[in-house]
């Protein structure tokens, strides 16, 4: 039994950070109409940039800094150069996202990835708080403390400011939004430049326990999306959910049943979710006239 | 039916019954999307293999010998491969700078697999259509298996992969230097039993091919020692989250835990036991998998008394006087446990390849290898004997503790 709940706290652990990238995948979606899929893998390529920085001298935090300012001009250069021509047509769309996603691992091979994968300096304290035979690690905590601040201020950007009330706008009805005058490429590229971070803040999460390698995402991405379908991809506080469901679960089948099922036992609660609940746990249906 | 929740910052997507020209697509459309990325990912941890290769053993033309070099100097191993790459280069370079090989020049055709056995598959056979002498170099144990059988039918002898292939040891065109990682494990639980005390043991394994064998050959020597076998866990490279194993083996309370891992994914599982505040209560015990700094520099200092590896190469700390560490430090190449193993394989290849009788073909060099007995081919190995039907040259190994952050030999293993 001590087992069992040093492991669910362990699996809500991931489920958060799995969350923090579902929440950006669906924010993209709904902001933009397009789930992303490269925003793994955006975040891989400026983890990599932070680490160069931090390699050419800089403190770690003054890299992070940076990495951050860096990671909203990427954003936005993605959203120029990648989504926004020619912007026609979902499946179009999709493709190009699920080709950056494999142009950026090429590149981070290209330009990273000689010796890869890299021991990532700690950023956060050491050690952490035992709960049974489990330890919650510092890292852990601070990562709860992060989604919630990510969650408050999404919460509060939506509810008290007109950029939140222009996206809610877009997300509700893009096509009426624009007629009302909205800027709505203005404000796809706007969520780019916020998303582009969040994906940084993930990836520098993971980065010092798991090694930094242009493949560091490549799972974390695929339980992301599993979290997202299974709270619901119009929810962004069902990817927090889905995500802890996820975690818990994959750790659980790890511990339980066997490592390499997890990240089929992941999809195939995705799959279940399709069948049995659409809309996910906290995902509203999408009516339209024919 | 029970109305849908909705969060209190939830964006609704549609409530109004008008067709919307936005882009929009459905859940279906998600998952079909969710299963190509996931067949996407799934592929490059898919192995292939495939035979059927032309020639039967080629042979050294117009002053030149080819080797192919089919290495991951990317990807999940790249850490560790892409070094020793640098280092046998480096020697071959050397090699080339001082005359070559009884007049002629190496020609050293290096590729990346990125630790994919497709990919090594994809080398071996433009080795094979190359008329390459000999293939080295190699650097794991996922793409061994995959390329073996191109080469045995080419006739195109293997020289020496870092790494495991229990299943190439039948063929003819199988050489390797070091013993499996099974029979490392093997030969060190006796030796550490005798040192520490008999004890229970788990054992960690990265899922590549023959780890199945490997943990057999670890619970039967435990059990052959006198302890207790305990459990063993299975992990795809490259796991996220190791915290789960880690947590069942705190439970287990093990005097030993064996890790049969690559470097990378042993790192992050002794990460993941620091952080768990778990330490097995007497060592952690490797193979020659993980005696390189890759592994070592991720190691919390609280936990280097309990770190035993076995290593068929000297530390790097005891070769400061070698040839290869001035080789290496002349290339701007870092004198380390995988540079050393790295310019130590070229030796031997090259000590094979001055052996090969007549003109150098890859016939030639599979019958002087055949003929070493107790051959000092290179500074860091321990003497090679080879025969027609025992391809593992090396019968004896060196054991590494850890002191002030670096491997140092604390024992022999074998002859």
């Amino acid at each position: 039994m001590d087992l069992a709940i040093s492991v669910v706290v362990s699996g809500i652990a991931i489920g958060l950070l799995i969350g923090l990238l579902s929440f950006v995948l669906v924010f993209l979606n709904k902001t933009t109409g397009i789930a992303n899929f490269a925003i793994g893998n955006i975040g891989m390529f400026e983890a990599f940039i932070v680490y160069e920085l931090f390699l050419s001298g800089l403190n770690i935090w003054v890299a992070v800094l940076l990495g951050l300012v860096i990671s909203m001009a990427i954003g936005a250069l993605i959203y120029h150069v990648v989504m926004r021509p020619f912007s026609r047509g979902a499946a179009n769309l999709l493709v190009r996202t699920v080709g950056l996603y494999l142009l950026l691992a090429a590149m981070a091979d290209v330009f990273f990835g000689q010796n890869q994968p890299y021991t990532f300096p700690n950023m956060l304290p050491q050690g952490g708080i035992s709960l049974g035979s489990a330890v919650i690690s510092w890292s852990d905590l601070i990562t709860v403390a992060i989604v919630l601040v990510v969650a408050a201020l999404f919460v509060a950007m939506f509810r008290f400011t007109e950029l939140g009330v222009q996206f809610q706008a877009v997300a509700q009805r893009a096509a009426i939004a624009q007629l009302l005058g909205l800027r709505v490429r203005r404000l796809s590229m706007i969520a780019y430049i916020i998303a582009a971070p969040l994906a940084l803040i993930v990836a520098l999460l993971i980065a010092p326990s798991e090694l930094l390698s242009s493949s560091m995402m490549d799972s974390l991405l695929l339980y992301a999306f599993a979290a997202a379908v299974v709270g619901g991809f119009s929810s962004l506080v069902g990817t927090f959910v889905g995500g802890i469901i996820i975690g818990v679960v994959i750790d659980l089948v790890a511990t339980y049943v066997g490592g390499d099922l997890s990240l089929a036992a992941a999809l195939a609660i995705m799959l279940l979710t399709l069948a049995a609940r659409p809309n996910g746990l906290f995902g509203v249906p999408q009516v339209e006239r024919l | 039916m029970r109305p849908h929740r909705r969060s209190r910052f939830a964006l609704r997507s549609s409530q109004n019954p008008i067709k919307q020209p936005r882009r929009k697509l459905t859940h279906g459309a998600f998952a079909a999307l969710s299963l190509v990325l996931a067949v996407l990912v799934a592929a490059c941890s898919s192995a292939s293999s495939s035979g059927g290769a032309a020639g039967l053993g080629n042979s050294a033309s117009s002053g030149t010998i080819t080797l192919g070099i089919s290495v991951p100097l990317s990807g999940a191993v790249g850490s560790s491969c892409g070094p020793m790459n640098k280092a046998m280069v480096a020697w071959f370079n050397h090699v080339n700078s001082t005359g070559g090989v009884h007049g002629a020049q190496l020609k050293i055709d290096t590729r990346d697999d990125a630790y994919q056995a497709d990919e090594a598959v994809t080398n071996t056979r433009a080795f094979a259509a190359e008329h390459v002498v000999a293939v080295t170099g190699q650097c794991g144990s996922i793409q061994p298996p995959a390329q073996m059988p191109i080469l045995q039918a080419a006739g195109i002898p293997y020289l020496f992969v870092f790494g495991s292939c229990d299943t190439c040891t039948s063929d003819s065109m199988y050489f390797n230097l070091m013993p499996d990682y099974g029979v490392q494990l093997a030969e060190a639980i006796p030796w550490v039993f005798q040192k520490n005390g008999k004890g229970s043991v788990v054992i960690m394994t990265s899922a590549t091919p023959g780890a199945a064998a490997i943990t057999s050959n670890v619970q039967t020597a435990v059990k052959n020692a006198g302890g207790t076998f305990l459990a063993s866990y299975s992990t795809p490279p490259g796991t996220a989250d190791m915290t789960p194993f880690v947590l069942k083996m705190k439970a287990l309370h093990p005097d030993y835990v064996v890790l049969n891992m690559t470097p990378q994914d042993a790192a992050v599982v002794t990460k993941a036991m620091t952080a768990q505040n778990f330490a097995p209560n007497k060592n952690l015990i490797g193979s020659a998998a993980i005696s390189q700094a890759t592994y070592l520099s991720n190691v919390a200092a609280s936990l280097d008394p309990k770190v035993i590896v076995t290593s068929d190469v000297l530390a790097p700390s005891a070769a400061g006087n070698t040839q290869c560490a001035s080789v290496l430090k002349a290339a701007g190449v870092p004198l380390s446990g995988v540079t050393l193993r790295g310019c130590g394989t070229a030796q031997v290849v090259t000590q094979a390849l001055k052996d090969a009788k007549g003109s150098v073909t890859s016939s030639s060099v599979v019958s002087a290898l055949e003929s070493w007995d107790g051959v000092k081919a290179s500074e860091v190995y321990p003497p090679i004997t080879f025969t027609k039907t025992n391809h593992i040259g090396v019968s004896s190994l060196y054991v590494f503790g850890v002191k002030n952050g670096q491997f140092v030999v604390i024992g022999q293993l074998g002859n």
